[in-house]
């Protein structure tokens, strides 16, 4: 409804203002461009920001200080803290760092993205960036031609620093142009009310430009030509720190519990700042003038100015709120809970991670396990068996001679509540993910996604052999109860030893450990066919259960073949890219056949 | 085939062969180091099994180990040999 009239009204404006001035229409031309030469710099540091990245987060923000250092240095780099916020998040919701580190991240990001301000108001003032940046376009598209997604990506950000540079250089001529028609200066406001007024004008245009970088620029070029006041200029740069979270909380409305979390945060953060600047704006002004001062720079640099005074009060921000940052985070968890009570649902999936393949590919990884783990419980409980006498070490075999209490369960129900969520959730993003990330990714995703097609598989053969099984379980006739809770016996082991798998680290030994459980399947099946036949010939079991023991027991193996299909294409998707040892080392399906026919005999 | 992906191709074949293959050999020896390890695990573990049916199940995967590492030992010897060969041919 907003977007309807929002965007219509806007394009009005525009257009009415590009009719009433030439500078007008230089100085939005030089924001459109500033916002796309930003767009394409976050494009090209996403080509960087997967493995490497991932792996300087994970040294550097074990500690508070060093998250908040990670957040000022990526953000000095890049140029943009909304894109450190969105790879923030989407590393939070993938679980890979927690909200302490996220909340250090931002807080180092709110500082970082000052330094913006310093390079347009010592650098870009005063150098004819233009002449940068049209070599700087050329160089970058030369490079975006290039195959390698490295190369592609520094041509993204040269591109991108091409841009910036051209929208700075055409927001400074118009606002020179347009010094020399209006005097914006008439409209400039004293005292308190001015404060307030420019707060919310800066606010309103970062909300508009979602970008306080651009609107910092913006106010920074508008100072260099003197078309507005100092003191106004102030209260613009705290209304742009407050206008800056808007873009957070649209981006955590789809965000799971951990982008709502860090976005709260980051809103936190930027108020209380913002309210701070304004009770003590003159102490603020004050401390700047000393800063300055002491700096070297002169009384009338209001542009250099104003980029220590946005940089005090961000430093002052962070001096106030650090100590209250554990309190931030159990406040904000007891805020944003996992709603647990009805559905489960996807918990390291995020709309951020989206654009970083391997993030992508971890979060994804992990709803993954996230769902083996539920699957792990239904199918346990569907084949009434308890997970802790699965985890333990009692002796599963007992099973079939005491099979225990039937354990009650909807299978339908708890598959919708429990697995249909998450399973949607992944399939939907494995989607996503494949159409977006590099070719690479592409064996990793595909085997996920059979994983899950995999465990869900599981899931309904388990539902269909349960009828039978609940019925025979503890039937009358021995034999029949014995194949049957010899059924229970072999899934409960197949469990065991996968859930035994999940704490290998390694993953080329993970997967040949397969083998092994292989032999051990191999093994029971043909136990089981002998079992059956040796029932049928002696005539311990009449010709109708002996059909529904053997289509009863092919629901069995389905249930295990699926399985360990699941913990294979899992395990194979954590494996790097053209990795292929395991393969050579895996044994053939003669092999195992063979070890199984041994152990059969010996047994 | 177009020659975009054909250069790519020649690229890979090319690109850092040697090291290609001493990261493969690397690995390899620490996979059979690791399954070594858990075979002689399993053989004090098979000593001391409380039955028949847990001594066998041992063996059992002591015989899957023992089969898994003939193959990397094959294997290890095969990359061995290529990367001598090489290593002739370029000299």
């Amino acid at each position: 409804m907003l977007g309807r009239i929002f965007l219509p009204s806007l394009t009005l404006l525009l257009a009415y203002g590009f009719w009433a001035s030439t500078s007008f229409k230089d100085i939005a031309a030089g924001v459109a461009l500033f916002l796309f030469g930003m767009l394409c710099m976050e494009q090209g540091f996403k080509a960087y920001s997967g493995g490497a990245l991932q792996r300087v987060l994970s040294a550097s923000t074990d500690r508070l200080w060093k998250s908040m250092t990670f957040g000022i240095v990526t953000t000095t780099l890049m140029q943009s803290s909304s894109l450190v916020s969105v790879i923030t998040i989407s590393f939070l919701s993938a679980e890979l760092i927690g909200l302490r580190q996220g909340i250090g991240i931002i807080f180092g990001a709110n500082l970082g993205t000052t330094t913006g301000a310093w390079i347009v108001a010592g650098f870009g003032l005063k150098v004819k960036l233009s002449t940068y940046a049209l070599p700087m376009l050329v160089f970058g598209v030369l490079l975006l031609m290039q195959a390698s997604q490295k190369l592609k990506g520094f041509g993204w950000i040269l591109v991108g620093i091409g841009f910036l540079f051209l929208g700075i250089h055409y927001m400074k001529e118009g606002f020179e142009v347009y010094s020399e028609q209006i005097d914006l200066t008439q409209y400039a406001m004293t005292g308190i009310a001015g404060l307030l007024v420019f707060t919310v004008i800066g606010s309103v245009a970062t909300v508009i430009m979602q970008s306080s970088h651009a609107t910092l620029t913006l106010i920074i070029t508008a100072l260099s030509v003197g078309q507005i006041s100092y003191e106004n200029a102030l209260a613009l740069a705290i209304g742009a720190n407050i206008g800056t979270t808007v873009t957070a909380i649209l981006g955590a409305i789809g965000a799971n519990v951990a982008g709502k979390r860090l976005a709260g945060a980051h809103l936190i953060f930027n108020v209380v700042t913002g309210l701070v600047a304004l009770f003590l704006i003159q102490g603020i002004m004050a401390a700047v003038d000393l800063a300055s001062a002491w700096l070297g720079i002169a009384a009338d640099n209001h542009t250099l100015k104003l980029a220590v005074f946005h940089t005090l009060f961000n430093l002052l921000g962070i001096v106030l709120m650090l100590p209250l940052v554990n309190f931030l985070v159990s406040w904000l968890e007891r805020r944003f809970k996992e709603d647990n009570t009805m559905r489960d649902k996807p918990r390291f999936l995020s709309e951020a991670s989206l654009s970083l393949p391997q993030v992508a590919l971890q979060a994804v990884t992990k709803e993954t396990k996230h769902l083996f783990s539920n699957a792990f419980t239904l199918i346990a409980h569907g084949v009434s068996v308890r997970r802790a006498s699965i985890v333990s070490k009692d002796d599963l075999q007992l099973l079939i001679d005491v099979p225990g209490k039937i354990i009650e369960l909807d299978i339908d129900d708890q598959y919708e509540r429990m697995i249909k969520g998450i399973y949607s959730a992944n399939i939907e993003f494995l989607s996503r993910a494949q159409a977006a990330a590099p070719h690479e990714y592409g064996d990793a995703l595909n085997a996920l996604r059979r994983a899950n097609t995999d465990l869900v598989s599981a899931i309904k053969a388990v539902k269909h052999l349960r009828k039978n099984l609940l019925l025979y379980m503890h039937s009358d006739n021995p034999d029949l109860r014995r194949e049957y809770n010899s059924f229970r016996v072999r899934i409960a082991e197949v469990l065991r030893s996968l859930a035994v798998l999940r704490e290998t680290e390694d993953t080329t030994t993970a997967l040949l450990s397969l083998d092994n459980i292989r032999v051990d399947i191999l093994d029971g099946e043909t136990r089981a066919a002998k079992s059956v036949d040796r029932l049928i010939r002696d005539g311990h079991i009449t010709p109708e259960l002996a059909t529904s023991l053997i289509n009863d027991g092919a629901y069995v193996k389905e249930v295990i073949q699926r399985l360990l299909d699941m913990n294979e294409q899992l395990h194979r998707a954590e494996l790097p890219h053209g990795d292929s040892l395991q393969d050579e080392l895996a044994l053939k399906a003669e092999e195992i056949a063979n070890i199984a026919k041994y152990a059969g005999t010996v047994r | 085939m177009t020659s975009a992906k054909l250069f790519e191709k020649l690229r890979s074949l090319t690109r850092d062969a040697k090291n290609v293959d001493k990261e493969h050999i690397k690995k390899l020896r620490k996979v059979l180091r690791k399954l070594k390890k858990r075979q002689q695990k399993l053989a004090e573990e098979c000593e001391a099994a409380a039955n028949d049916h847990d001594r066998q199940k041992i063996e059992q995967e002591i015989e899957v180990l023992k089969l898994q590492r003939t193959k990397g030992v094959e294997v290890y010897k095969r990359l061995k040999k290529e990367r001598k060969e090489r290593k002739e041919r370029n000299e």
